[in-house]
């Protein structure tokens, strides 16, 4: 990837490697329309000892689901497919722990006034690629997303998420925090992309990163890509360190200055309790 | 002023100046020796010339950004060079060369506002003078060209080699290649030039590529202002223009460079702006871009010296047909170092404005921060606005903020104005105007008059 003369870290290669255990067999989840509260564990309806696995999840119309993955329960390659019919909602709420090499592709096709909320936490101790790709292709439609992630030792996280609004008065509100401790290294790479019939949408992409390691480093591209006017779009992207006045306040209070970074740390990545 | 009253025709206009030299269309290895000779430069400068020719001819046209598909290479002339000797004073240059420079108004804007001008025709400068108080306190403005040969060692240390070597991108190498003309600016040593210098860049010739350089060396403590203002007249045929500017700022010294970029709808501005800032020095762009079919043009910062500083300032102004892919880039490589990017943009009638730009806080950097602000404006459904920041952090000692927002004129705000008893026309004129003033307040007040002017021609026709 080139952007004004400047490469990116390529990590091709590793992805290629991962991509190429996709090709196992699919697991088909549906959820009835007009079905409420669902609760599905992915851990119990995927296939054990597979290097890699293919799930598709059809919200019929009007559906409400809660989608659970919890820490180890994925193979190292995996695909999501979610289709949410008029009116479906959907509650992802994912936890990765990344200690050998792993991909993660995320599509979502998202009607009319349906709703996409996904909550993921990962927590990186090697390398770990991971794909959104969202598309509010019916009017109304509604994504959220709530991600944090944390690097540490020679972890290489590489993250993309990319909104599409493709209909009117849609709207995304995406919001990232993570933390590169160590030596790990992160790219951050957010796209919002609102057509030209999108009118009346709004979109909102943040992305907020602490370096917490002499040797980590951080690469933030966060894209805007708008071809109408009558939308709201904002975008904000930082990397900072934790502030040192914080650190001494906790520190004149007593806390030893490892448990005040480490709590601070811990703060900075709690998720937003109005995130759902 | 009425919008009404704007008379794009000063800017629009070719003029049948008469030529001394015209090369064939495209770029060879002849062309490239024959500039040189006729310019009788040194072997060494041929030689950089040449070496840059054969890097240009086998590296292919970038392929990000915008589409450079309709560029010509081949079918351009590289080398153009009026049938003017370069003057001291406006009455010894051409009457039809004057006459095109009298209606821009530079000759008057001379008298009352700069310390300095330089008028570039084509290929060639063809008037460049400079006050005697600062001639007479060491400070050089000269002609590119009559630097080579007059101050050869300072051209031989600074000219391409580590703030744009000739390698560094397909446009670089090739302006590396045929550059012609120029503003060179030496400000020696704790002198502070306090009216602005000015250069002048008017390519007349139709299917012509200008390839300006200008190189700016302010020593220890030094002050200068520079301005440039560029425009061509309007063909159906492209034109290219591949400028480069290096500026080198020593310690303490702070250097404001402003343009005003108006080429005309048919140009390919392909530009590549670019300063080293050494310890405590400032370095402050401020650049408008309101011309060009296609422009991409991102002024970079290399904070080299601790406690370096750096400002940006650039409003694009993208109207029917035209591309601006602008944006700024700052590489922070020492401590304490400083930058704020201000980016603003105005898309209208199908135009495209796109911010691309680069932080990048090195190892070394310690206590570094640096702050970039977009705001983009679209004023109807049919026109596109693009953000493409980058941020490349590796110092866990440094803050970075950047932040961007998109949207229309608010029915509201409109209707604020409109309450008042303005046209929705005047109504929208005056929402821009406030949108563009940090821009247009930093400009010397001659500047900024004409930068509204065309602010307000490009927003002839924005309603209904």
């Amino acid at each position: 990837m080139s952007h004004i003369g400047t490469s990116i870290f390529n990590n091709e290669p590793r992805i290629r490697a991962l991509y190429a255990a996709l090709e196992h067999a699919p697991v088909s989840i549906r959820i009835p329309p007009g079905a409420r509260d669902y609760i599905i564990d992915i851990e119990k309806v995927i296939p054990r000892g597979e290097a890699g696995v293919n799930i598709s999840i059809d919200a019929g119309s009007g559906s409400s689901a809660r989608i659970m993955v919890r820490p180890d329960s994925l193979p190292h390659s995996c695909s999501i497919d979610f289709t949410l019919a008029e009116g479906a909602e959907i509650l992802y709420e994912a936890e990765h722990l990344v200690c050998a090499p792993a991909l993660l592709l995320v599509t979502a096709q998202v009607h009319a006034n349906a709703k996409y909320v996904v909550q993921e936490r990962v927590t990186a101790h090697a390398f770990f690629y991971s794909r959104y790709k969202v598309a509010l292709s019916g009017e109304g439609a509604l994504f959220t997303d709530e991600m944090r992630y944390s690097g540490a030792s020679a972890a290489v996280l590489d993250m993309e998420r990319a909104v599409h609004h493709r209909a009117g008065q849609t709207l995304s509100h995406m919001n990232a925090r993570g933390v590169a401790r160590d030596e790990a290294k992160v790219l951050w790479r957010g796209k919002v992309r609102v057509e030209k019939q999108a009118k009346k949408s709004s979109a909102f992409q943040r992305h907020d990163a602490i370096l917490a390691g002499a040797g980590a480093h951080i690469d933030a591209a966060p894209y805007l890509e708008i071809f109408t006017h009558d939308v709201s779009c904002k975008h904000s992207a930082s990397v900072t360190r934790i502030p040192p006045e914080n650190l001494f306040y906790l520190a004149s209070r007593g806390v030893p200055f490892a448990d005040a970074h480490r709590m601070l740390t811990e703060g900075f990545l709690s998720l937003s309790h109005h995130a759902s | 002023m009425n919008i009404g009253e704007i008379d794009r025709s000063k800017y629009d206009r070719s003029d049948k100046a008469q030529e001394r030299y015209r090369a064939g269309f495209g770029v060879t290895e002849d062309v490239v020796r024959e500039i040189s000779r006729q310019k009788g430069e040194p072997a060494w400068m041929l030689n950089k010339r040449l070496g840059a020719y054969a890097l240009f001819s086998k590296t292919p046209i970038p392929t990000w950004g915008p589409d450079l598909s309709g560029l010509h290479l081949d079918e351009i002339t590289y080398f153009v060079r009026p049938d003017a000797a370069e003057a001291k004073s406006w009455e010894e240059v051409p009457a039809e060369i004057r006459r095109t420079f009298d209606r821009l108004g530079i000759p008057e804007a001379e008298k009352n506002a700069l310390g300095g001008v330089g008028a570039q025709y084509d290929s060639d400068i063809v008037y460049h003078n400079i006050k005697e108080e600062w001639e007479r306190q060491g400070v050089v403005f000269e002609n590119m060209d009559t630097a080579v040969q007059k101050y050869p060692e300072l051209v031989m240390r600074y000219f391409m080699t580590r703030c744009v070597p000739i390698n560094d991108h397909k446009f670089a190498m090739l302006h590396a290649a045929v550059w012609s003309g120029g503003t060179f600016i030496y400000v020696p040593s704790g002198v502070k030039v306090t009216l602005p210098l000015q250069a002048y860049f008017r390519m007349n010739a139709e299917r012509g590529g200008q390839f300006e350089h200008t190189l700016i060396i302010a020593d220890k403590n030094s002050e200068v202002s520079y301005i440039e203002g560029c425009s061509a007249p309007r063909y159906m045929t492209s034109a290219l223009h591949a400028g480069c500017v290096e500026i080198f700022v020593g310690e303490g010294a702070i250097v404001r460079y402003s343009s005003i970029e108006n080429w005309s709808l048919n140009t390919y501005n392909l530009n590549t702006k670019r300063a080293i800032v050494e310890k405590n020095a400032t370095i402050e762009w401020i650049n408008g871009n309101m011309g060009s079919g296609t422009t991409m043009l991102y002024p970079a910062s290399i904070l080299v010296g601790e406690g370096a500083r750096s400002e940006s300032l650039g409003i694009a102004v993208a109207g029917p047909g035209q591309h601006q892919d602008t944006g700024s880039k700052v590489v922070h490589v020492s401590p304490r170092t400083s930058s704020v990017i201000r980016a603003k943009s105005i898309s209208r009638g199908g135009g495209v404005a796109s911010y691309r730009g680069l932080v990048r806080v090195g190892r070394r950097a310690d206590n570094t921060s640096s702050s970039v602000v977009c705001d983009a404006l679209i004023l109807d459904g049919e026109s596109q606005s693009h953000t493409y920041p980058f941020i490349k952090a590796e110092n866990s000692d440094s803050d970075i903020l950047h932040e961007a927002r998109t949207g229309r004129i608010g029915d509201d705000e409109l209707f604020y104005v409109m309450s008042r008893g303005f046209s929705p026309e005047a109504a929208l004129k005056l929402i821009v105007g406030g949108f563009v003033e940090e821009v247009s307040k930093k400009l010397p007040l001659e500047y900024a008059v004409e930068f509204n002017r065309l602010i307000e021609l490009q927003m002839e026709g924005a309603v209904g």
